[in-house]
């Protein structure tokens, strides 16, 4: 043993202060005395603040119930379809393009492409032929609605703001017949021309190879294999404890499959109900869905595990959720 | 746990535990402070203690606990100069405890002093606790030979601070 390590074993001898040791249990049972007396059982928050999520999913649930799924009322700066000439320059057009869900009392049609089924085109040669051929509309009475199909709903931007709103649908011929929202009049090509149709046909097939429904699948492929993964590169590599499905606690079991059912509920309910279903409504689910996961395998690991573990464990659900956070905001920017 | 109980622990156990924190800290009257927490929190988390270690080890853990969590704040208040609750003036004077040890332990303890923190753990937990590298390695949940690697490091650092101090002498070899 060198000269400086018996000096330092020599520090271990060092003597405390018994006035400062005697004072200090004073202070601390002092401490104890004012501390309030522990329950007998642990209260977990958690419990509470997952009940909270699912509650809130539900009164999304109940309201879309009550307050119906249309948003039929034309916001301010709609125009009538009368006042559309050939001059008017269109920026942009965002059209339903699900024909399966179109029917006569609701337009499906919204001014974002935060919504699965609505695409945007800005494309200036298609919009040019569009105008042209929307400006030569008369209007027509229509008396037979038996033999009308629905084609698809419109919502057409222009320069200062002007929009319209116009419900499409075909007669079986290729003939298209327009509804404007705001005065609930019927428009049809003056010279019975199918060139709008044709365009507007093509534009649809384009807008399938870009719209959010394009990388929405992809986006949930790709999250789930990459989640899939993840853990097996953590347990193989950090010898990171997988959670055997029976270990866990009944309750906790039982308030994770509540959630998860009631997100899927909700999720199929909007799929089936609510059209068109916006991303960040279907984002917002699928992040209650992973953090319920997320959070019962962290409650796991605090519980059953040793410090080390629970360090590799808080790492791989850490990655998880920053990947997560990145894969939504890309998704998000690509769209929008 | 009874209170007489907890008071006969606390007197067997407090002293090795105040070493430890002063050492870490380098302050009487904050690991005096620590040393209150570091017990009050083993009172209240007791039913949680499941003596797969001894005793003093959990001990010693909530203490390393304490004063990691003490070491995070003040880098914090240095870039965010918020008021905190009770700020502890530096000892600039060697504690008599340390000058009772022997003869030079006050450039020892102050060089000691000047290691960066988790060199003088090592020191401490090896060198002055007399901890085997499997212990040291189990209490600080790392490899031994991540512990044999800044225990030499260390005492590498402790005789170069001690060397530029003009304290090169037998004594300290």
């Amino acid at each position: 043993m060198s000269h400086l390590d018996e000096k330092l074993q020599r520090l271990s001898t060092m003597k405390r202060s018994q006035k400062a040791k005697m004072q200090t249990l004073e202070k601390l049972t002092e401490q104890i005395d004012s501390s309030p007396k522990q329950s007998k059982g642990k209260t977990h928050w958690q419990y509470p603040f997952v009940l909270a999520s699912a509650f809130v999913v539900c009164i999304i649930l109940l309201l879309t119930i009550f307050n119906g799924t249309d948003q039929t009322a034309a916001p301010r700066g709609t125009q009538p379809l009368e006042d559309f000439t050939t001059e008017i320059k269109l920026e942009r057009i965002y059209y339903f393009d699900g024909f399966l869900s179109i029917d006569k009392e609701s337009f499906k049609a919204r001014s974002s492409s935060l919504y699965l089924d609505v695409s945007k085109n800005e494309n200036p040669q298609q919009l040019e032929t569009l105008s042209q051929n929307l400006g030569q509309l008369k209007e027509e009475h229509i008396t037979r609605f038996e033999s009308l199909y629905n084609f698809s709903d419109i919502i057409l931007q222009a320069e200062g703001h002007r929009e319209w709103r116009l419900k499409i649908y075909s007669n079986g011929n290729d003939e298209l017949i327009f509804q404007d929202m705001l005065t609930n009049r019927y428009f049809v090509m003056e010279d019975g021309t199918n060139e709008f149709y044709d365009e507007f046909y093509a534009m649809i097939r384009d807008g399938r190879q870009s719209g959010l429904k394009f990388y929405f699948i992809p986006f949930l492929l790709v999250l789930s294999l990459f989640s899939h993964f993840l853990k097996k590169i953590m347990i193989k590599k950090c010898q990171l404890p997988e959670i055997p499905k029976l270990q866990r606690k009944t309750g906790d079991r039982i308030i994770k499959l509540f959630t998860n059912i009631i997100c899927c509920i909700t999720f199929s309910f909007f799929f089936v109900y609510y059209h068109p279903v916006n991303l960040l409504i279907l984002l917002s689910i699928f992040t209650l869905v992973l953090f319920n996961e997320l959070f019962f395998d962290w409650k796991f690991s605090k519980e059953n595990h040793n410090i080390l573990e629970q360090r590799k464990y808080k790492l791989f659900l850490s990655i998880q959720i920053v990947i997560y956070f990145l894969m939504n905001i890309t998704l998000i920017v690509i769209v929008y | 746990m009874e209170r007489d109980a907890f008071q006969t622990f606390y007197m067997s156990q407090s002293d090795a535990i105040f070493k430890y924190i002063f050492f870490m800290v380098n302050n009487k009257e904050q690991a005096e402070d620590f040393t209150q927490e570091t017990f009050f929190k083993a009172y209240k988390q007791f039913e949680t203690f499941r003596h797969e270690a001894a005793a003093h080890t959990w001990l010693k853990r909530i203490a390393r606990n304490l004063v990691y969590d003490h070491y995070r704040k003040k880098r914090l208040i240095k870039f965010l100069p918020l008021g905190h609750k009770k700020d502890y003036a530096d000892d600039t004077q060697t504690p008599s405890e340390v000058l009772e040890t022997g003869e030079n332990m006050a450039i020892l303890y102050e060089a000691l002093k000047k290691l960066k923190l988790s060199y003088r753990e090592t020191v401490i937990l090896r060198k002055i606790e007399g901890l085997t590298v499997k212990e040291a390695a189990q209490f600080l949940q790392c490899s031994e030979a991540k512990v044999k690697n800044n225990t030499f490091r260390a005492m590498a650092a402790l005789k170069k601070i001690l060397q530029e101090g003009g304290h090169s002498d037998e004594s300290f070899r």
